[in-house]
């Protein structure tokens, strides 16, 4: 796994960008999946506004954490190590627990326990927390963003009410794009 | 070429407003028109912008996430924008990501890919607008959105929006043009009104005319300003007419007065030189009928010497009638001024004279005195219509020629009186000539046989004497011989005296008959009589022949010059030898003949005595002489009704002239 993600972070960043732009959506392959998956994390982060109030000051970073391993967490490092998001460097943050969620702007929760998101969600219910995962299901749990499956190509699901009350401001474009989960999550 | 000048008034009102109108119309057209199409042009570049724009926004999503589906549908929806042709969107890599095109047509401006460097930027062709628009959201590019529309539409809305800012245009063309002939009708029409016043007045001359002050304001003061100048040109118009007519009436007089003036001097009759003066005066004054009457001395008679019209009978007019009574006309006129008299009802019975006044038509006669110092001598009378007729200039003109007409009959009276000396004093002179001629022919005839009869008795008185000398020269003795010897110088001397005056007496009294003479002839005659004086004296005669012919006679012209010519021999100082020149010259139809000598010569204040008888400057001791020689010539050149004359200083020689009518040859 580490391979593939070594050697495409040997890669310039504008082949990266073309890479995934080419690729954005539309996997052909697993890695690719992942890379797509990553992508369309750090694409988020563009048509979501975050209060002022969580940003900070200019020179505050942007603060990424990744909850849980998988295959996708080192791309989006990859991916977002060089880029700035809402003005700002990006800062990401390996977490084992979701003790340290609370601090972040977008969380990537990869593979987790019922238990596990129940403990994340507790901590950024309410909060300019972008929680973000790929679990079928999740977006009716209470993620804010969850990736699917959609055929050939890679859609994503809003929980609408979360995502209301996190405060964070979600671009219309991006709702008309994605599939809205109304119910709350029974958690 | 059309001449600005030769256009009325009313036109180039009418032009100035239409080209104005015309020219701002055009004006205000063209900026109207190019606002309009650039403001249209640039509302649909907004708007065509904003479209981009709003698309764009929508289909950064589409492009972030690779939704090409969702993003052909959303270009779909421009469908509705009927002029947009095409819109394409175009990733971050400048590939075609979607796009919509109307008709296959309109997807010539559709391409592919995008390469290079894509900025914000609308193309503005003909028929089309292209707008090209980055995509970015916060901070990434994420492609490029591409929009065509047809600019037709909106060439349609320019064109009918400019035809009916054309439509606006004509039509306030139109109102201008009306408002134009509204305005020069207002404005012109006066001003037009009073140019051909003005033309009217300057070819009629006809100063009265006057035109209504109306119009506007401005038009008023002109027409007012133009009545005054009217007014005034009239009014010095009649002054000026006044002025000639009086210059004509003066000169007209003046020539009248001066051609009694000549008929006066002329020798004309009194009648005559009356009846023209009352000819004259009747183109002067508006009298109906005139006379001239003259009164004698004493006032007691008078004479109609002229009447215009004349009439046969009747000694005069109006209150020449009164001459008769000659005392009541003088003091009719002593006042000074004329007499009138007026003339009315029935004039049966009154003289004819009045009755011929009457016939004429007046009803007034005014009589001006004829006056010259101080002496009334009668009177000049006009007859009028009415007093009013004469003016006071009539009155100034018939005094005037009355007294022009006083101062002829002054005149005549005078030439009468002096025919009447002259006559008395050229009857008294021959009386007194004849008187004097017979008394001075029996002086002469006297003074003849005395000459005559003494010389018979000198004769004896000489010859005796002689005798006595010659038969008895011892009977005396020396103072009786002596005696004796005067006695018979004395008898010669007074012989000689007396053959002069006899000479001189013929030449005086005898009748001569004038003939051509021959002056060659009668000097060369004088020359052989004069031979054995001329011969004594030493004397040199020289004659300048020819010395032509003249009228006169033979014997008494040889005469003057044997006595000239002796003279001239005679009179010269003692111990010089005379010298005579005799020579003649041409003058004023006559010929003087010249004799000249180097004689003692005569003092100027002699030159006349000399001629007189009996004259002598020198004693008889000297120059002997009976002093009758230079009478005899002085009487004989004037018998010849010739001249004669000397030019001399004392010692200077004297040079005697005579001259007579030159002969025809």
């Amino acid at each position: 796994m580490g391979v593939p993600a070594a050697r495409l972070g040997r890669v310039s960043c504008l082949a990266a960008l073309l890479v995934a732009a080419s690729v954005a959506g539309k996997p052909s392959t697993v890695a690719d999946e992942h890379r797509v998956k990553a992508e369309l994390v750090e694409r988020f982060c563009r048509f979501i506004d975050w209060p002022e109030r969580s940003l900070g000051g200019a020179e505050r970073p942007f603060v990424i954490g990744i909850l849980g391993t998988d295959e996708v967490g080192p791309v989006l490092e990859e991916v977002v190590r060089t880029r700035r998001i809402q003005g700002r460097p990006v800062e990401v943050r390996w977490l084992a627990t979701p003790a340290g969620v609370q601090d972040c702007h977008v969380v990537w929760i990869a593979r987790c326990s019922p238990d596990g998101l129940t403990a994340v969600l507790a901590r950024t219910r309410g909060r300019p927390i972008l929680t973000v995962a790929d679990t079928p299901g999740f977006a009716r749990a209470g993620v804010l963003i969850n990736l699917v499956r959609k055929g050939n190509r890679v859609g994503f699901e809003i929980n609408a009410a979360a995502a209301k009350a996190s405060g964070l401001v979600f671009s219309s474009n991006l709702l008309r794009l994605s599939t809205i989960v109304d119910a709350e999550g029974g958690l | 070429m059309i001449r600005l000048r030769a256009i009325s008034i009313r036109w180039i009102i009418s032009g100035v407003i239409l080209i104005t109108a015309l020219v701002l119309l055009g004006i205000g057209f063209w900026v109207t028109a190019r606002h309009a199409v650039e403001s249209f042009r640039r509302d649909l570049i907004e708007t065509l912008v904003q479209v981009a724009s709003a698309v764009g926004d929508y289909s950064v999503a589409d492009l972030a996430f690779g939704t090409h589906e969702e993003s052909a549908k959303n270009l779909a929806r421009l469908r509705e924008s009927a002029h947009i042709e095409a819109v394409a969107l175009y990733d971050a890599t400048g590939d075609l990501f979607s796009d919509f095109v109307r008709s296959d047509a309109q997807r010539r401006g559709v391409r592919d890919r995008l390469v290079g460097d894509i900025r914000e930027e609308v193309v503005v062709e003909p028929g089309f607008v292209e707008v090209y628009r980055p995509l970015v959201r916060q901070g990434e590019r994420f492609g490029t959105i591409y929009l065509r529309a047809s600019t037709a539409e909106l060439d349609r809305r320019i064109a009918a929006y400019l035809l009916w800012l054309a439509g606006v245009g004509a039509g306030l063309v139109l109102l201008s043009v009306v408002f134009a002939l509204v305005f020069q009708r207002v404005v012109s029409t006066p001003i037009l009104r009073l140019s051909r016043a003005a033309q009217v007045v300057s070819s009629t001359e006809d100063w009265s005319t006057r035109l209504t002050e109306r119009g506007a304001r401005e038009v008023v003061h002109l027409t007012r300003s133009f009545n005054n100048v009217l007014r005034v040109v009239e009014q010095r118009q009649a002054e000026r007419d006044e002025a000639e007519r009086s210059q004509r009436r003066y000169a007209e007089r003046l020539r009248v007065l001066r051609e009694i003036d000549r008929a006066i001097l002329e020798p004309e009759s009194l009648p005559v030189i009356a009846r023209r003066a009352l000819e004259g005066l009747a183109t002067l004054v508006p009298s109906v009928v005139s006379a001239v009457a003259d009164c004698t001395d004493d006032h007691r008679g008078s004479s109609l010497l002229a009447a215009l019209p004349p009439w046969a009978d009747g000694p005069g007019i109006g209150v020449v009638e009164a001459v008769r009574d000659g005392e009541a006309l003088a003091s009719a006129f002593a006042s000074g001024r004329p007499v009138e008299m007026g003339i009315a009802g029935d004039t049966t019975g009154l003289p004819s004279s009045v009755r011929a006044v009457a016939a004429a038509g007046a009803r007034m006669t005014v009589s001006f005195p004829l006056r010259a110092e101080d002496l009334l001598l009668g009177c000049l009378t006009v007859g009028v219509h009415r007093r009013e007729d004469l003016s006071p200039e009539d009155n100034d003109t018939v005094q005037e020629v009355a007294a022009l007409v006083a101062l002829a009959v002054r005149q005549h009276r005078m030439a009468r009186e002096i025919e009447r000396h002259t006559a008395e004093l050229e009857r008294r002179v021959s009386e007194r000539t004849s008187q004097l001629e017979a008394s001075n022919r029996e002086l002469e005839a006297f003074a003849y046989s005395v000459a005559h009869d003494l010389r018979a008795p000198l004769r004896s008185i000489h010859t005796f004497a002689s005798a006595l000398q010659e038969d008895y020269p011892d009977a005396l003795d020396d103072a009786g011989k002596d005696l004796l010897r005067r006695v018979v110088e004395a008898s010669r001397r007074m012989d000689a005296l007396i053959r002069d005056l006899l000479e001189y007496s013929r030449v005086a009294v005898k009748e001569v008959e004038l003939a051509s003479v021959d002056l060659d002839r009668v000097v060369e005659e004088a020359r052989g009589q004069l031979a054995s004086v001329i011969a004594d004296r030493g004397a040199e005669v020289a004659v300048e022949a020819p010395l032509g012919r003249v009228v006169g006679h033979h014997a008494t012209l040889l005469q003057v010059v044997v006595n000239l010519l002796s003279n001239a021999v005679k009179f010269v100082a003692a111990g010089t030898t005379p010298r005579v020149r005799v020579r003649a010259e041409a003058r004023d139809g006559g010929v003087r003949l010249w004799i000249e000598d180097n004689g003692i010569g005569i003092e100027p204040q002699y030159h006349e005595r000399i001629f007189r008888l009996f004259e002598r400057l020198h004693g008889a001791d000297a120059y002997p002489g009976t002093g009758v020689g230079l009478a005899i010539v002085k009487r004989g050149m004037e018998h010849m009704g010739g001249r004669t004359g000397l030019e001399s200083e004392a010692g200077q020689g004297t040079r005697f002239w005579i001259e007579l009518p030159a002969a025809p040859c």
